[in-house]
C-alpha cells in the first residue's frame, strides 16, 4: 500500500498530474494522489498554470446559472429542435 | 416536444396492420429522436455527424416501416438501423472509428507526448469574470467550445459540469466505466481550456 503511494509519487508526469486534477473536481483524491499532483506542480510551470486555468473554469461555470447550463447542454444530449423538424420533413416527403 | 403539427399525422398513408401510433413521423422523431441521437454521438466525431446518421436512419426506417414485424420493441429496431448507418458511415470514411479518443489506452496523442508530457506550453487564461460584458462572452465562447468537442467528450462533460449529475449517475446513463469517465472528462476539460484561452479569452486579458 504505501510503496504504490510512493510509487504514485514519484512516477507522476504532467500526463498523470493533470489527469489527477480533473479527478479532484468529481471525487477525493487519496493522500497519494494529492501529494503526487503538489510535488508535481512545485517543479513543473506549465502543469500548475493548467491545473489553475481548470478549476477555475470549473468554477465559472458552475457559477453560472442552472437554466442557462440546462439549456446549452441540450445540445450535446438532445437532438435539436431544428433536426427534429428537418428529419419529420424529410419523412412526409419519403 | 413534438416538433410539427399534429392534423399532418392523417396525412400519412394509412397502414393495414399498425396503429395510428407507430404511424407517425412525429411519434417516431419525438420519442426516439433523443435515443438515436445519443447512441450516435457516443460513436462519431460531432454533432452534426450524430444529427445526419439519425436523419438517415429515420428515413431508412420509415421507407422500410411494413418490414417491421412488431416482434422486437419499435426503439431496438432503430437502433439496429442505426448501427448499420454508423457501420457505413465509418466504411465510407475508411475508418473504425472517429472519435473516442477518450476511450484509446494511451489516448490523449494530441495533448501529451509519449512520456507524457505537455506537447504544447500552457498560455495564460484568466476566467476572473468581472463586467456583465465579460460573462456574456464567456457564456458564448463556452458555449462554442462545448460544441466542437467531440460528441462523446460534450456527452461526458454536458452531464458532469453543465447538468451536475454525480459522476457514477453519468457513468450509469452513458455506461461507461468510472475511469473511463475520467479520462473522457479530463480531455474534455484540457481541449475547453484551450478552446477558452484560444477564442478570445486569454489573449485579451494578456493584452492588458
Amino acid at each position: 500500500m504505501i510503496g504504490k503511494q510512493v510509487r504514485l509519487i514519484l512516477h507522476c508526469n504532467c500526463e498523470k498530474a493533470s489527469l489527477l486534477t480533473s479527478e479532484s473536481l468529481d471525487r477525493p483524491l487519496s493522500f497519494g494522489e494529492r501529494w503526487a499532483t503538489r510535488l508535481h506542480h512545485l517543479v513543473c510551470s506549465h502543469c500548475l498554470r493548467a491545473a489553475r486555468q481548470v478549476r477555475q473554469m470549473h468554477r465559472a461555470i458552475a457559477r453560472l446559472p442552472r437554466s442557462v447550463r440546462y439549456m446549452m447542454s441540450l445540445h450535446s444530449c438532445h437532438l435539436s429542435i431544428g433536426a427534429r423538424k428537418r428529419i419529420v420533413e424529410q419523412m412526409r416527403r419519403s | 416536444m413534438v416538433a410539427g403539427t399534429v392534423e399532418s399525422t392523417n396525412l400519412t398513408a394509412p397502414s393495414a396492420s399498425a396503429a395510428d401510433e407507430t404511424e407517425s413521423p412525429d411519434v417516431w422523431v419525438d420519442k426516439y429522436g433523443d435515443l438515436l441521437y445519443r447512441t450516435a454521438l457516443a460513436r462519431v466525431a460531432n454533432q452534426t455527424v450524430a444529427e445526419d446518421l439519425v436523419q438517415e436512419a429515420f428515413l431508412a426506417a420509415w421507407k422500410g416501416r411494413a418490414t417491421f414485424d412488431g416482434r422486437s420493441e419499435l426503439s431496438t429496431w432503430l437502433v439496429a438501423i442505426l448501427r448499420r448507418k454508423i457501420a457505413d458511415h465509418f466504411r465510407s470514411t475508411g475508418r473504425s472509428r472517429e472519435t473516442a479518443p477518450g476511450d484509446d489506452e494511451p489516448g490523449e496523442h494530441d495533448l501529451f507526448d509519449h512520456r507524457g508530457v505537455w506537447r504544447s506550453p500552457i498560455g495564460k487564461l484568466s476566467l476572473q469574470l468581472e463586467t456583465p460584458l465579460e460573462r456574456e462572452e464567456f457564456l458564448h465562447v463556452l458555449q462554442t467550445c462545448v460544441q466542437e468537442l467531440p460528441g462523446n467528450l460534450a456527452q461526458a462533460f454536458s452531464l458532469r459540469e453543465l447538468k451536475s449529475t454525480p459522476p457514477e449517475s453519468v457513468c450509469e446513463e452513458i455506461g461507461i466505466s468510472r475511469q473511463n469517465l475520467a479520462v473522457r472528462l479530463h480531455r474534455a476539460r484540457l481541449l475547453l481550456r484551450s478552446c477558452l484561452q484560444g477564442r478570445w479569452l486569454g489573449e485579451r486579458k494578456e493584452g492588458k
